[in-house]
């Protein structure tokens, strides 16, 4: 559905995208991540036609965002990094004006603006002017703004900043419920999003792609140590070193907690795992096991492995 | 059309909901009042002074002219408001909208530049025609004291020159509003090139034929003089015309640049 082939933008004299290749699948949810100044957002504005790049190429839907620009906008709904509202207008004729420009037709205007308001939650704003929502709100009419006319590809930069974490769930779901239908790429800092929401995740820093691929293969790539969290109850001597014996574990740290309660944080191979062993030692020192699990890599580890090399 | 439709719509109705319209509405209905009034009674004391004179010295009443002693005064004295003014009202098309970012909203939507373009500029000067209706009611006072005698010719016009005026200064206030997304200084900008090309025609007199000529002919006065008077030249016509598309494509260029200026 885009693809984004060898693109470079410079501002000024300054990179901020070099020889950008990646494609997206029609349906796909892709989130887009990497530090602040990355160039997360000059990829999108590009994508959208806001900006024109200085080399290289986009296509959407196979459409050139250069030489197609008017066909390819009409295929997108973009949310900017602020949601552009016009501060004098109610939600409804907002929402109307984004339709009519966006080239809705009249006879389906309404039902598309009952619609996004519905999808969006803003039924109970519909009559009041943008100025008075509060940011978490102003998101949604930007959300709401981006897919009134139903497009095949939203682009979304940081959708869920500034939102409280009951909307931040819901403004997740509604993404998620894009997927299959639209094309969705999202971009944002917040990791545990991407992993919620997103089906491949792209990594850029510094203007390059240095990732590439679907959260759970980013996961594996990494030669990494398991880490595996034990607590239990119980006074034992004996345990911390009975546990540093079993074969596969590189190193236990003993961490005492209150009423007999002890946390131990243990360092693994990956090849083995060493979880089922644990728990037998556990047992047989007679000790109460309240807690076993595999701390698998997040995607902050993966993220600053990555962006760090 | 119906995009440029909808950014029109949109614009109208921003003017009347923000309360700088009426401020400057009302600002601008009191000081053209006051200056109508000004030359209304001297008009009127000039005409009693000469119909005593007349009666003493038993000779005939001599007629004066209400359109050439009132209405032109009060149309050189509008368009001169105008000047002022259209700054105030051009400011916020396009820099406000890139101050609050929606310009990323207009320019990633299926809509051209020129539709956008389009759309804000008739809105300002249809707000500027809404203005400049309101001084029909002086238009109305002069037709009654005038026993119905004013001359309709000059008085359409000068109206029709002012209008003029209006779009070519309001094409020129755009511009300058695309180039920043400071308010402030997009009106002080256009209000100090409109001053300039007002104030241009006297310059032109400490330059050496034939380049005078030249100079005055791009001055905006020069071309406003004639309508006042009651005479409509194609030429000046096509001089307004002509700067208003002169900037308004300038404009469109500056908007669309900076998709790749950046």
């Amino acid at each position: 559905m885009i693809e984004v082939d060898n693109l470079t933008k410079y501002y000024g004299t300054k990179i901020a995208l070099d020889k950008v290749s990646f494609t997206v699948r029609k349906g796909e949810v892709l989130g887009f991540l990497g530090p602040n100044g990355a160039g997360k957002s000059t990829a999108m504005k590009i994508i959208t036609c806001y900006l024109s790049p200085t080399e290289g190429s986009v296509k959407v839907d196979g459409l050139d965002v250069f030489d197609d620009s008017l066909e390819v906008r009409k295929r997108i709904g973009y949310l900017p990094e602020t949601p552009p509202l016009y501060l004098d207008m109610t939600v409804k004729n907002y929402l109307e004006f984004a339709a009519k420009i966006k080239g809705v037709d009249k006879k389906n205007l309404q039902e598309s603006v009952d619609t996004v308001v519905d999808k969006c939650g803003l039924s109970q704003y519909y009559r009041s002017q943008c100025r008075a929502l509060s940011k978490g709100f102003r998101q949604r009419v930007g959300i709401a703004q981006a897919m009134v006319h139903n497009p095949l590809v939203l682009i979304l930069d940081e959708p869920t900043i500034g939102l409280d974490p009951i909307q931040i769930v819901e403004i997740r779901h509604l993404i998620k419920s894009f997927g299959g239908e639209h094309t969705v790429v999202l971009s944002t800092h917040i990791l545990p999003e991407v992993d919620m929401t997103c089906e491949r995740v792209i990594i850029i820093n510094d203007g390059t792609v240095v990732a590439e691929d679907t959260t759970s293969n980013l996961r594996s790539r990494l030669p990494q140590t398991e880490q595996i969290y034990l607590e239990i109850r119980g006074n034992s001597s004996q345990l911390l070193s009975k546990l540093e014996a079993i074969q596969g574990i590189n190193s236990v740290n003993e961490d005492k907690c209150s009423d007999n309660i002890i946390i131990y944080e243990i360092k693994a191979d990956n090849k083995t795992d060493v979880r089922p062993e644990i728990a037998k030692t556990v047992i047989g020192e007679n000790l109460e096991l309240l807690q076993l699990k595999d701390v698998s890599l997040t995607l902050e580890d993966i993220f600053i492995n990555v962006t760090m090399k | 059309m119906r995009n440029a439709l909808a950014v029109y719509v949109r614009e109208i109705k921003s003017y009347f909901v923000s309360p700088i319209l009426y401020i400057i509405a009302t600002v601008f209905m009191l000081v053209v009042g006051n200056s109508f009034k000004d030359y209304f009674i001297r008009f009127a004391m000039m005409t009693m002074q000469a119909l005593r004179q007349a009666t003493n010295s038993g000779g005939e009443v001599p007629l004066f002219n209400i359109n050439s002693y009132v209405a032109t005064n009060m149309f050189a004295f509008m368009n001169y408001m105008f000047l002022l003014i259209v700054p105030l009202l051009t400011m916020r098309l396009y820099a406000e909208e890139k101050k609050t970012g929606t310009m990323e909203l207009l320019m990633t939507s299926p809509i051209t530049t020129t539709q956008v373009l389009i759309g804000k500029f008739f809105s300002c000067l249809t707000i500027y025609f809404f203005m400049m209706s309101l001084t029909i009611a002086f238009v109305v006072i002069m037709m009654i004291q005038s026993n119905g005698k004013l001359d309709w010719g000059p008085i359409f016009s000068s109206y029709l020159g002012t209008f003029l005026l209006g779009s070519a200064i309001i094409s020129i206030g755009m511009f300058f509003s695309s180039l920043t997304e400071n308010q402030i200084i997009a009106a002080a900008v256009s209000l100090s090139i409109i001053m300039g090309l007002w104030l241009l025609i006297h310059s032109a007199r400490y330059i050496t034929p034939p380049y005078n000529d030249l100079i005055s002919y791009f001055s905006l006065s020069d071309h406003l003089d004639s309508f006042t008077y009651g005479f409509i030249g194609i030429n000046h016509i096509v001089y307004f015309i002509s700067m208003t598309v002169f900037w308004l494509v300038l404009t469109g260029i500056n908007v669309e640049s900076t998709r790749w200026r950046q």
